[in-house]
């Protein structure tokens, strides 16, 4: 019982091995491709659901949905992410703040955060959704509705009715 | 790469972000600021409201102001946020010497109309307060005990009553506020009634006098019966 145990865990850490050293294609939309290795892969929920259904790891994944500059910074956290995992409190803290740059990076191009932050969404790197959502939430917080429309392009809408019933609803609020 | 470098104006959040992402986006945000969000336009109202993002009910309380009631001094006064606030602070509505001395006045078509207080209000000489609001007058007693209890005014044929709205022993919630907790930004203390009072019985009566009272109308008798020639 224990050796057959001890058998499968290493027939697992073998396989853990091997899936950590298998390298995986991504290609962009424009057709260029990105070799990763398979933890940064698996960053991805998207990706990695598709590796563990026993998918084409072999052919490589076409990501329509993603052009090659946002891909290359999507790989960028999760080489970061995927392929060192943080033990110390050095290297937590080295991860914290290679965050930090990268989002405030991303931050200084409102548009480019935009198309990181729906590639996050689309392969489901929930660890990056949440980093480029919660800097699009500091820029809103703070700002009346006004500065939002013009800020982030939006027409306005709303019938007086509308607004009645907004002014309505708020006053409990 | 031009797609990119279009300003960020033509390509509006709300294209760029699916719902999915712009309601993501949105519940990393307090309620206050979803509240006022819901107003940016109909697709953030509908995704704030679909995701039901916002729960008004647990949005704090907004507090306007609180009415202080020095013990030295004969009204309260107004400690409030600074303007604009919601609630005016002025206390003229009814003439203040009336509530301290256990009758409330109802002022309905330009008639006074004398109230009686609560049964038992007394008993355990509880702090009164009157405050009106939207939706009529209020009558509220905190006792010793910690105990509040608000009263509206309630008018049916004609006959005005106070009714029991609210009974809650405050003193669990008081032991458990956390005395530390500031709110940030400046609060005034609006002497709103101070000139108020003074303007109006001006010279008549002693500010920090708790016992001056029952004269005002006395001493604006201009009547002497030695110049009446009757």
């Amino acid at each position: 019982m224990a050796s057959g145990s001890g058998a499968a865990a290493a027939a697992a850490d073998a396989e853990e091995k091997e899936s950590g050293s298998r390298m995986i294609t991504l290609t962009s939309n424009e057709g260029k491709a990105f070799v990763v290795t398979e933890a940064s892969a698996r960053q991805s929920a998207t990706i990695r659901s598709m590796v563990d259904d026993g998918g084409c790891v072999d052919k490589g994944f076409p990501l329509p949905n993603v052009d090659s500059k946002t891909l290359a910074r999507v790989i960028q956290y999760s080489d970061e992410h995927g392929n060192k995992e943080p033990h110390t409190v050095d290297e937590r803290a080295a991860l914290a703040k290679f965050d930090r740059d990268f989002i405030a990076e991303l931050d200084a191009d409102k548009a480019f955060l935009y198309d990181v932050t729906m590639a996050a969404n689309y392969l489901h790197i929930q660890g990056l959704l949440a980093l480029t959502t919660q800097c699009v939430a500091d820029t809103i917080k703070g700002k009346t509705p006004e500065e939002i429309r013009t800020a982030f392009g939006i027409e306005y809408d709303l019938t007086a009715q509308d607004e009645k019933e907004i002014k309505e609803e708020d006053t409990h609020a | 790469m031009e797609i990119m470098e279009e300003p960020l104006a033509a390509r509006g959040v709300e294209v760029v972000l699916p719902e999915d992402v712009l309601a993501e986006i949105l519940r990393r945000l307090p309620p206050r600021s979803l509240a006022a969000l819901r107003c940016v336009c109909t697709d953030w109202r509908s995704t704030i409201d679909s995701h039901r993002l916002l729960r008004a009910d647990l949005l704090p309380l907004s507090l306007a102001g609180i009415f202080i009631d020095f013990w030295g001094l004969r009204f309260p006064d107004f400690f409030s946020r600074p303007p604009p606030t919601p609630i005016s602070g002025v206390f003229d509505f009814f003439p203040l010497e009336e509530a301290k001395r256990g009758k409330s006045p109802s002022i309905s078509n330009g008639i006074y109309q004398v109230i009686k207080h609560p049964t038992g209000i007394y008993k355990s000489r509880p702090y009164i307060h009157i405050g009106k609001s939207e939706k009529g007058m209020y009558l509220a007693s905190l006792k010793t005990d910690y105990c509040l209890s608000i009263w509206v005014l309630n008018e049916s044929c004609g006959e005005f009553k106070w009714v029991l709205k609210h009974q809650n022993n405050l003193k669990s919630l008081l032991l458990s506020l956390n005395h530390s907790k500031q709110v940030y930004g400046p609060w005034i203390l609006g002497d709103i009634n101070y000139y108020l009072y003074s303007q109006k019985f001006l010279g008549e009566w002693d500010l920090y006098n708790w016992e001056y009272d029952e004269s005002p109308a006395g001493n604006n008798f201009e009547w002497y019966s030695d110049d009446d020639t009757l």
